[in-house]
């Protein structure tokens, strides 16, 4: 982009230029597969494609939460217990206690961000 | 009889919310299944065309959308989904200021933890309504493990577990 910059243009640009046209093919692909939906051996490759999704994220959380239990135990003890805390009990609220969402994330955040200030509070006290 | 403000405000906050990606589902599949607004199946396919579709995968939002409540849930999805971007810029500035606090370190650590760890289980969850089964797992694992080796794009894993899906789940 040549000249002044606009910062707020260029970010709405952005943002339309890049939902947008995505949007658009989304909507009709799901109009598409909604219309296929009715045969049963196409319900049946939307199913295996869900789970082959499902296995594909189970590799992308371990992704995500293999860092930061490294991080957090490079920290302490105390943002250790409570990271993994976290990650088993977020499934277990959500799904067998069926807690509000919101406020498990709340909690999981207070929780976690609570223990690595403590633990900091506590390494500079020393 | 679905409620447009109330739709628009659902996808919003979970929108708002989220870490990206998958980040709104657990929200979005709570509050529009407590309101008997979607089902399970209609989240299963939705997910499927986010993955299939091009661009961000928060876009699944925009299917659920319109599998839900048509044009116009396409319509408001796509608003809300494009909502949260254009705060990037003075979000960013102020999580620059308090960055290095330890407790944003740690809660904002909290947020990524819960939200990775729940998502799994709630897709196992919706697709396993009608009974996951041997084949199902197996899908699952495979996926898991053609990911896991990087040695396909997401795409060829998907195909291959649509094939899957046709030959033995039928």
């Amino acid at each position: 982009m040549v000249g002044r910059p606009a910062p707020c243009g260029g970010v709405v640009a952005s943002v339309a230029g890049l939902l947008a046209p995505s949007a658009v093919v989304t909507t009709i692909l799901a109009a598409e597969l909604a219309r296929l939906g009715r045969y049963p051996l196409f319900q049946a490759g939307l199913k295996g494609v869900v789970l082959a999704t499902a296995g594909a994220y189970l590799v992308n959380a371990w992704r995500l939460i293999r860092p930061a239990l490294v991080t957090a135990r490079r920290e302490g003890r105390l943002p250790l217990v409570m990271a993994a805390t976290v990650c088993a009990g977020a499934p277990l609220g959500l799904l067998l206690l069926q807690m509000p969402v919101y406020a498990l994330l709340a909690g999981a955040g207070v929780l976690t961000g609570g223990a690595v200030w403590l633990e900091d509070w506590l390494r500079r006290s020393r | 009889m679905i409620d447009p403000v109330i739709f628009f405000g659902i996808l919003l906050k979970a929108a708002l919310l989220s870490t990206g990606g998958l980040g709104s589902l657990p929200a979005i599949h709570q509050d529009l299944l407590l309101r008997g607004w979607a089902s399970d199946r209609q989240f299963a396919t939705a997910l499927a065309v986010g993955q299939l579709a091009s661009g961000p995968t928060g876009l699944w939002m925009v299917a659920l959308g319109y599998l839900v409540y048509g044009l116009p849930g396409a319509f408001l999805t796509t608003i809300a989904a494009s909502l949260p971007p254009l705060l990037v810029l003075p979000l960013g500035q102020a999580h620059r200021r308090v960055a290095g606090h330890p407790a944003v370190r740690g809660f904002v650590r909290g947020l990524v933890l819960a939200v990775a760890s729940s998502i799994p289980f709630v897709m196992l969850k919706l697709i396993g309504n009608g009974g996951l089964g041997a084949t199902g797992v197996g899908i699952v694992i495979g996926g898991a493990l053609l990911i896991a080796s990087r040695r396909l794009p997401l795409v060829v894993t998907l195909g291959l577990g649509a094939a899957a899906g046709m030959a033995l789940l039928r």
